[in-house]
């Protein structure tokens, strides 16, 4: 792709925005004659090749029905792939593609100006972004207590969740907003209450497990005899039966506040359990891990549930070495700390049942069952007998070698929170705990300045301070009256919204404005202090101090929001966990916490490239990445041990070059159970070229499939283009797929399918493809060298989905100019994700609604 | 093997003997203004819609033969004793509007993708919320949306501002709704935190008011949605005024004290009891019930493979033998829920089943090819003509078919709204009488 005047259409319509009738604008003629030279043989009324027929556009150029044509020409001459090179088609020049280009951009971006929202539509704070603010507005603490789980799904537009053009509010979640403003509040306003004793709970292995051990049985936790220990042969990421201390079980932690939380445990049977490992059935391959978490209310450990679990910390445990554990975490008051197995063997005691019979029939209880069996095959046995047995059965936890946890000593501390009023009340309300001293119109004032983000007049607040003032003289307690006054602050417009301005009357944005912007770009949240100072004092005018603060803001932890919520975008993680595969199929994707995993390494990619300053080539053809011990594994890189992330060069032979090797992207492009060329061909194509294909035609039907035999997706999609209608688009995505069927739903390296669902090999995988221009390739590494011939399509799909994340809209025609010399600038003089996000930062699109 | 796991007659307290009318024991001396009479003395009509996010199985589902003398296939036959009070309805779908493979599942009630709201004159309101409107303030909720295991791309309900309701998981949340009573100390502070919510909801509206002269005119519609959502919650809040201070029904139905930890095949029982005991207090005469996946544990059932792998079953006859125990479950259980129904007597002289239009199905068509086409879809009761499979015509290659809509539509008339369009209908449904 050498023409340097390319122009990505698709990305920009394919929203939808289809202009009812066109107007005035005219086209040159050179484009229906173009269309009738080079297109028109296959696309005419008669052969109508992949159901297009150009007769009416040429018939009437600026007919209401010429836009998607338009589009999907210029789609087709960008992609290099009409007209296609084959023998008997005549190609145009590439001075003639140009030209064409050229028009037909021109054009639609006169044609479309009127149409796609022009500015930023008035945004509201995303679910993220609500509780980010709230985090550093309050100080309260939404990753492990967040007020909002029940806040409905934001409606997205491509993914991008902070279009707001596209976002919708109910009276649902205006309810909402109301009560996690209450609930949020809550936890910071300490009015009346005495600073909360230090306590000390110091947990005895007896309070997971009752009493001596239960003769015979098979138990999950089992205490030793002198209750100096208790043993936990269980666990999962999901227990349905976490451990959880019992004097914790019902109230938890008596006030909110940080809490020190001690363990002493140790790993036992792991190495030298003397099973037949296979018998045993338990992947020991990876240290014992111990999971801290705490449920945010007892309710959380119910059996059916993990709403409400959070982690706190995963830690490996010493193979037979005892060790003391400190962890320190913020708990809601109400919080339930409890412990788990977390790369356990699942809830099901099947192994040490196993274990027991197999080796250990000192231990094996006779069940009714069994003597039922016994008897059938002839042993005579008698109840008294049996009774005799079972009263004399050594206890199955004094014989089982089976890899555990031993757990010595738990001490939970807190709540260490060093000054009283906690200073997120101080920070409201001033030092005093009594309502009735608070400067009302102070408090108010200092909280909206902040909230609203921007120099806030005392009139702007008068009706709240009156109304709080006002309801106090009629008798309400001061308490809630200020806490309602803050609450119509938090659920204000001023605050919900990201107020830019009318447009029409002043197009750039404010320094306020810009800097809310700017916060929200890099953070997911509100200014700080200094970047609000910046506003004030115009700096944030200087090209050259907003970049300054775009680095200061990049290197901050907050940053983080970036990496994760855009990468969520772009990529289309939003879809991971949408269809989580089967327990069954895919045991590791819960059991090794896969998905967190994949979400951390494209985040940590993405921030690399970003703090290196990389070219954009790099998230295709980065020979290295990063794993932990469980995500390593997943990839057949063994060498990494621990739950710690680390940057690791990938050995080619596993084929995990660049983000097309990614889990999480190869898990979002599937759907759990099995994978699709089409999805992830138009993944591709959406995500990193930028040029979504074309919906289908209305009429075309879904084909069951039919997987008996051993016909392949390949095999069935061969089959389905051999109706014409669905052969063109279907020969411009699945190429671009079948070389990622080389991975499994999960991401999991493979190279056959699976047998009609039975175990054993099925069909052995191709991953050639021939794109409809008639490059062709063998495999992923092929298809990544066609897709960085066309880096410019990647970077200016970057540029774009930067650009939308950014400011909250999809850009339009208008912007064209700007992004493609964004772009180009970004390509020709090799800069990187950093300059590219200057660029982004110091452009007109940036910079105005 | 499967009778074992949940025997069918496990409720014998909650069904009339023999399926013989009577009033069921679910209530205890009903004071006069709680019980199902609405104030003007007339029995009213009620609406349940029941979908989940997989569909069936069609040929398991859609019986061959139309008409009133069809044989009922295998994921339904469990439905046997019920033939006379539904019917099945094939071949209705919401053509190109609600394709989108597992992401159109939620257009079920609706017709219209959620992204494609904009469009329509109401959004993609659904059925349920459509028929909220006519109901008003008559009932404590104006619906309730309940969930047996939940996912995003399965709401029921949504609203016209294009919004989904999440729906309420825990039985025992549910429960507590229905009946339990706050305490004086809760019921003082509830009063008080309406008070002030609405007084916040005031504040706000000043404030909205100011910005509103602030910005430009694209961003009026947001706006517009702010003051409605304002509107809108100041009047669920007068709704919910209005209720407090009257007590709440009585029960003698007692919810197992584990019932949100429970197994799928044991819980979902549980909330059609809960969906017939808000009827039958006229506690709301609107219900959707969501069933989303089947938990952990494989739901309590045998099974070797994942419900959605197994939805995956590519014809392969093992998927479909372990895929049709699911099922069987969802239609065993709206089985029982009909002998409910119908074992209870209404003031009007008729079973509450003939006063409760029940809607049972989904948006997945068929999910082995995420197909949105032809979705399965009962209906009982509601006092319609019923004892039929009626099959809607339908001719891709001229693109006519019978839009579900038109289904909606005779449901929401019939629920004595008077109007003539609902979302994507292009009239009402012909060959569905009202008895």
């Amino acid at each position: 792709m050498k023409n340097s005047i390319l122009w990505v259409a698709a990305s920009i319509f394919s929203g939808g925005i289809i202009p009812v009738e066109s107007k005035s604008e005219s086209l040159d003629s050179l484009v229906p004659t173009f269309v009738e030279n080079y297109c028109i043989d296959c696309h005419d009324d008669l052969t109508r090749k992949g159901d297009r027929d150009f007769i009416p556009f040429i018939d009437n150029p600026t007919g209401a029905d010429s836009f998607l044509a338009l589009e999907e020409i210029l789609d087709s001459l960008n992609l290099g792939e009409m007209p296609p090179k084959k023998n008997g088609v005549t190609q145009p020049s590439d001075d003639e593609k140009r030209a064409v280009i050229t028009e037909i951009t021109r054009y639609l971006i006169a044609e479309s100006a009127a149409l796609a929202p022009r500015e930023t539509v008035l945004r509201r704070l995303t679910r993220n972004e609500y509780n980010n603010t709230m985090r550093d507005l309050l100080g309260v603490h939404p990753d492990v207590y967040d007020a909002t789980t029940a806040f409905p799904e934001d409606e997205t537009k491509h993914g991008f969740a902070n279009v707001g053009e596209s976002q919708v509010l109910s009276q649902y979640q205006m309810g909402l907003y109301l009560e996690s403003a209450r609930n949020y509040l809550d936890q910071v306003l300490v009015f009346g209450e005495d600073r909360p004793e230090l306590n000390r709970f110091e947990i005895k292995p007896t309070e997971f497990s009752s009493g001596p051990v239960y003769r015979g049985a098979v138990a999950y936790r089992a205490l030793s005899e002198d209750a100096s220990y208790v043993d936990i042969g269980h666990g999962a990421p999901d227990d349905r039966r976490p451990n959880v201390p019992k004097s914790m079980q019902q109230k938890g932690v008596p006030a909110a506040g940080n809490y020190r939380i001690t363990i002493k445990a140790e790993a036992k049977g792991r190495l030298d359990h003397g099973y037949n490992p296979e018998l045993l059935g338990v992947d020991l391959r990876q240290p014992m891990k111990l999971g801290i978490w705490f449920g945010d209310s007892y309710r959380a450990l119910e059996k059916s549930t993990t709403r409400g679990r959070n982690i706190i910390e995963v830690i490996e445990l010493g193979d037979n070495k005892v060790g003391t554990y400190t962890v320190e975490a913020w708990m809601p008051k109400g919080g339930v700390p409890f412990i788990n197995w977390i790369n356990g063997p699942g809830a099901s005691k099947r192994h040490v049942r196993m274990m027991i019979e197999n080796y250990h029939p000192e231990s094996t209880i006779w069940t009714p069952v069994r003597v039922d069996e016994m008897r059938e095959r002839g042993i005579e046995v008698t109840d008294e007998e049996v009774e005799r047995r079972n009263a004399s059965v050594v206890p199955a936890s004094h014989v089982y070698r089976g890899p555990r946890i031993r757990l010595y000593e738990m001490m939970i501390e807190g709540p260490l929170d060093e000054e009283w009023p906690p200073a997120n009340h101080r920070k409201l309300v001033g030092d005093t705990l009594q309502p009735q001293k608070v400067d009302i119109p102070t408090a108010m004032l200092k909280l909206a300045n902040r909230a609203y983000r921007r120099p806030v007049k005392n009139e702007e607040i008068a009706h709240i301070v009156e109304f709080v003032e006002g309801s106090i003289e009629a008798g309400e307690n001061h308490k809630n009256a200020i806490k309602s006054g803050f609450s119509a602050i938090l659920s204000s417009p001023y605050f919900l919204y990201l107020n830019e301005g009318n447009a029409d009357l002043q197009p750039e944005l404010n320094d306020y404005q810009l800097a809310s912007r700017l916060s929200y770009f890099l953070w997911s949240s509100m200014p700080d202090d200094s970047l609000l100072a910046a506003a004030s004092s115009g700096e944030l005018r200087s090209r050259e101090k907003l970049l300054a603060q775009v680095d200061r803001m990049l290197a901050d932890p907050k940053a983080q929001a970036l990496a994760e919520n855009f990468t969520t975008a772009w990529l289309r993680l939003d879809k991971l966990g949408s269809m989580p595969p089967g327990t069954k199929q895919f045991p590791t994707y819960l059991g090794r916490r896969l998905e967190d995993a994949m979400r951390t390494e494209t985040k940590m990619l993405f921030s690399h490239i970003l703090k290196e300053n990389l070219p954009v080539t790099e998230f295709i053809e980065a020979d290295y990445t990063f794993v932990n011990d469980s995500l390593g594994e997943h990839y057949g890189f063994t060498e990494v041990e621990g739950e710690h992330f680390r940057k690791v060069t990938m050995p080619a032979e596993l084929r995990r070059h660049g983000i097309l090797g990614h889990a999480s992207v190869l898990t979002a492009s599937a759907n759990g159970v099995e994978t699709s060329p089409v999805v992830r061909g138009i993944w591709v194509l959406e995500s990193v070229l930028g040029t979504p294909p074309s919906p289908p035609p209305p009429d075309v039907d879904l084909i069951e499939p039919d997987t008996r035999g051993t016909t392949t997706i390949r095999e069935q999609l061969i089959k389905h283009r051999e109706v014409a209608a669905c052969n063109d688009c279907h020969a411009k995505i699945d190429p671009w797929g079948f070389a990622l069927e080389i991975y499994d739903p999960i991401g999991g390296l493979r190279t056959h399918y699976p047998k009609d669902g039975r175990p054993g090999r099925g069909p052995e995988i191709d991953t050639s493809g021939e794109l409809v221009n008639g490059d062709s390739f063998q495999d992923e590494i092929g298809l990544k060298s066609m897709i960085l011939e066309r880096k410019d399509l990647v970077a200016r799909s970057l540029t774009t989905k930067l650009l939308t994340y950014s400011t909250g809209r999809e850009p339009n025609f208008e912007d064209y100019e700007q992004i493609e010399k964004i772009t180009s600038t970004t390509l020709e003089e090799g800069k990187g994700l950093n300059d590219l996000i200057h660029a982004v930062v110091s452009s007109r699109i940036f910079l105005t609604r | 093997m499967l009778q074992k796991l949940y025997p069918v007659n496990r409720r014998h307290f909650l069904r009339g003997a023999g399926g013989a009318m009577m009033s069921l024991p679910l209530l205890e001396a009903l004071p006069k203004s709680v019980g199902a009479a609405s104030s003007s003395g007339e029995t009213p009509m009620r609406l349940v819609c029941v979908g989940n996010n997989f569909g069936y199985v069609p040929d398991l589902f859609f019986p061959t033969q139309t008409g009133a003398n069809y044989a009922l296939p295998g994921q339904i036959k469990v439905l046997e004793r019920h033939r006379e009070v539904f019917t099945i309805l094939s071949q209705l779908d919401h053509g190109q509007e609600g394709v989108g493979g597992h992401g159109g599942v939620h257009a079920f009630l609706s017709g219209i993708l959620s992204k494609n709201s904009k469009g329509f004159a109401e959004g993609n309101i659904t059925v349920d919320q459509k028929a909220a409107e006519h109901v008003g303030t008559a009932t404590r909720y104006s619906s309730m949306q309940m969930g047996c295991g939940t996912s995003i791309g399965n709401r029921l309900s949504w609203t016209a501002s294009g919004s989904a309701i999440p729906p309420i998981e825990d039985p025992s949340t549910l429960f507590s709704l229905l009946f339990q009573e706050p305490e004086a100390k809760d019921l003082s502070l509830l009063k008080e935190a309406h008070v002030q919510e609405k007084s916040i909801l005031d504040l706000v509206k000043t404030d909205a008011d100011r910005l509103k002269r602030q910005i430009g005119k694209a961003d009026q519609e947001k706006l517009d949605q702010y003051f409605t959502s304002v509107r809108d919650l100041e009047k669920r809040l007068t709704q919910s005024q209005a209720w407090l201070d009257r007590s709440k029904p009585k029960t003698n139905y007692k919810l197992p004290a584990e019932a949100d930890g429970f197994d799928f095949v044991d819980r979902l029982p549980l909330y059609y009891d809960l969906v017939a005991l808000a009827l039958q207090t006229d506690s709301t005469r609107i219900i959707t019930l969501e069933v989303s996946g089947i938990g952990n544990n494989s739901g309590g059932l045998p099974l070797t493979k994942g419900y959605h792998q197994l939805t995956h079953h590519g014809r392969v006859a093992s998927y479909i033998e372990e895929l049709s125990i699911i099922e069987k479950v969802h239609t065993a259980a709206f089985a029982d829920f009909l002998d409910t129904l119908r074992s209870v007597e209404e003031p009007n002289g008729k079973s509450l089943l003939d006063n409760t239009m029940t809607l049972f199905g989904s948006g997945m068509g068929n999910a082995s090819s995420h197909s949105n086409k032809d979705l399965p879809i009962i209906l009982a009761g509601g006092g319609f003509k019923h004892g039929q499979h009626i099959r809607f015509e339908k001719d891709n290659s001229r693109g006519s078919q019978t839009m579900a809509c038109n289904l909606y539509l005779s449901m929401l008339q019939r629920f004595g709204m008077e109007i003539d369009q609902f979302n994507t209908s292009t009239g009402t449904l012909t060959g569905l009488e009202v008895a």
